[in-house]
């Protein structure tokens, strides 16, 4: 694994523009960076990356049992009690699931090490499955990548084969939704969207502030269409918060990602891994914070159970320096996961991004900062596998 | 390799490509008026009747819609759109020509009518029933198979409020402006 420099495309603002990919750039700073990439082995891929996210995946799957029917673990995953005959339903039926994504930290060489899963609302999707599947394209018929480069990226195949498999047994249309302001989570579900089409399913889309509920209690669109399947890219601890939430188990609703994913979102996932499969080499010892858990030691890091973008993290390395991200996300318990952290190339930190589509591993993203903490401003460097 | 072979863009990009995809067949019949639909013996008067009223009242709400009679009755034919205004301007719709039942799971008792239309041109040259989707659904009345999509008309609900949702996302304010991760 090494960080390479790349002459960028130079017309690669333009293919974005005529590939729909509009948040490159956010708020004037850049996203999309090719500048670099990063190079990987066949077997760093294979052996050090997609064997243990499907490894990881099953573990967490296996968990899942062990949760839904236990008051004490629900307690500790902070599950309002109102959800919980509604999440355990949604297991039993095994509702079907599209897509999460793991975070894992690894330098080239040595065990991945999973620092959480984003099984509920993953991001830097588009950009991992197609804008960077382009950008290798185009960059090997150009002659600056070798002509035998590849990439792990099988995220649009498995996407498109999954949305068609899952398609008969849900309502149609499909309704997808996102918060109406966020241009980066509009993107995703637009390319979510485009998949599902393509695998044949009649779509809609609906902005989350949009839904309406209507005198018997279901969801509708803006024409009072009922809404019976929603791929929703808003987290389901945040619909159970907000005003509808308690109309939720009773409307009827088909919910992407489903119910029980919320178990898997939850940062809780860290130290039941960390439990039934203690010295794992995959895993970071985790735990719960008790109130004996006393104050954060070096070689720490704290976590709140729900949260996105790297919010509200707090990392003491074991040299006492200490990396704080503020956020909102201060109102629910935390976990103290062992420090790990992220190998650095050229002054920047990587983080990757493993993709599982349906129950399998998928392909990856890599993302970089300029801080140990992997926020919503880090920067997406594309990869190729060059042997 | 070990990435996809090919990907693809519909509806994000510029110049989209178009797979087709296989879709479950259901059990579907189509009839030209109530007459046709009794002497079908599949269903008494009273739920033939039912059936055809209830795609009668849905027919001008969901039938396709044009803003010039000429280019409804290119796709429909001659004498075979009518106007309509329901406050967005006169518009031009083309006659219900048929309705279609379509069943659930084969139970012959729970099923549901929607308004078809005879296009001149849903197959290729030749005409055919679609339904307000613009969606071929045969090529003559009478029982067929259809893919599910092509009969499972939406719900509709009274929508008594709006807004419910998206709240914690503007109380933690900013968070890459919404709910992704």
């Amino acid at each position: 694994m090494q960080r390479i420099v790349l002459p960028e495309r130079p017309d690669w603002r333009d293919s974005a523009r005529r590939l729909g990919f509009q948040f490159h750039t956010i708020d004037g700073e850049p996203y999309w960076d090719e500048s670099a990439y990063y190079a990987f082995s066949m077997a760093q891929v294979e052996q050090d990356i997609e064997d243990p996210t499907v490894e990881l995946h099953l573990m967490a799957m296996d968990l899942i049992d062990d949760i839904v029917g236990n008051e004490e673990t629900l307690d500790q995953l902070a599950v309002p009690e109102a959800y919980r005959d509604w999440i355990a339903e949604s297991w039993r039926r095994r509702d079907p699931h599209l897509y999460g994504r793991m975070d894992l930290a690894y330098a080239g060489n040595g065990p991945a090490k999973l620092f959480e899963l984003n099984y509920d609302t993953p991001t830097a999707l588009y950009e991992a499955a197609f804008f960077q599947w382009v950008w290798l394209d185009e960059q090997k018929q150009r002659g600056l990548l070798p002509d035998n480069a590849d990439q792990y990226n099988l995220i649009q195949d498995l996407l498109v084969e999954t949305l068609g498999t899952i398609a008969p047994e849900l309502p149609k249309p499909l309704y997808f939704s996102a918060v109406r302001d966020s241009l980066e989570d509009q993107g995703t579900i637009a390319y979510l969207r485009d998949c599902a089409e393509q695998a044949g399913i009649t779509t809609r889309t609906i902005a989350i502030e949009d839904i309406g509920l209507s005198s018997d209690g279901r969801f509708t669109d803006m024409d009072s269409y009922v809404i019976e399947a929603l791929f929703k890219l808003y987290p389901l601890e945040f619909l159970f918060a907000d005003r509808y939430g308690p109309s939720l188990p009773r409307s009827g609703i088909r919910l992407i990602e489903p119910p029980w994913k919320t178990l898997l979102s939850n940062k809780g996932i860290l130290p039941l891994l960390w439990q039934k499969h203690r010295g794992h080499p995959n895993l970071l010892e985790a735990h719960f914070e008790t109130g004996d858990s006393g104050v954060l030691a070096p070689g720490w890091v704290r976590k709140p159970l729900y949260s996105r973008e790297g919010a509200n993290v707090t990392v003491l390395l074991a040299d006492g320096t200490q990396h704080v991200a503020s956020g909102p996300y201060d109102d629910a318990p935390w976990v103290r996961q062992a420090a790990h952290p992220l190998p650095q190339f050229d002054g920047n930190y990587a983080v990757i991004g493993s993709w599982v589509v349906a129950d399998r591993a998928a392909g990856m993203g890599i993302r970089e900062d300029t801080t140990l903490i992997t926020r919503d401003t880090s920067r997406f460097i594309p990869h190729a596998i060059v042997d | 390799m070990k990435r996809s072979q090919t990907v693809r863009l519909l509806m994000m990009s510029a110049a989209p490509v178009l797979l087709t995809a296989c879709e479950s067949q259901e059990d579907a019949v189509l009839y030209k008026d109530v007459t046709e639909c009794v002497a079908s013996a599949r269903l008494t008067e009273d739920q033939c009747k039912a059936a055809f009223d209830h795609a009668k009242s849905e027919h001008e709400r969901v039938a396709p819609r044009y803003t010039s009679g000429s280019d409804c009755e290119t796709d429909f034919g001659s004498g075979k759109c009518q106007q309509v205004n329901q406050g967005a301007g006169i518009q031009w719709i083309p006659v219900m020509a048929a309705y279609a039942l379509g069943y659930y799971a084969g139970r012959p008792n729970y099923y549901q009518s929607q308004p078809l239309y005879y296009s001149r041109t849903s197959y290729g040259n030749s005409g055919g029933y679609i339904n307000s989707g613009g969606q071929p659904v045969a090529q003559s009345t009478g029982a067929t198979k259809v893919s599910r999509s092509a009969i499972a008309a939406p719900t509709r609900a009274v929508t008594v409020s709006r807004s419910g949702f998206g709240s914690s996302s503007s109380a933690r304010g900013g968070w890459g402006g919404g709910g992704g991760s």
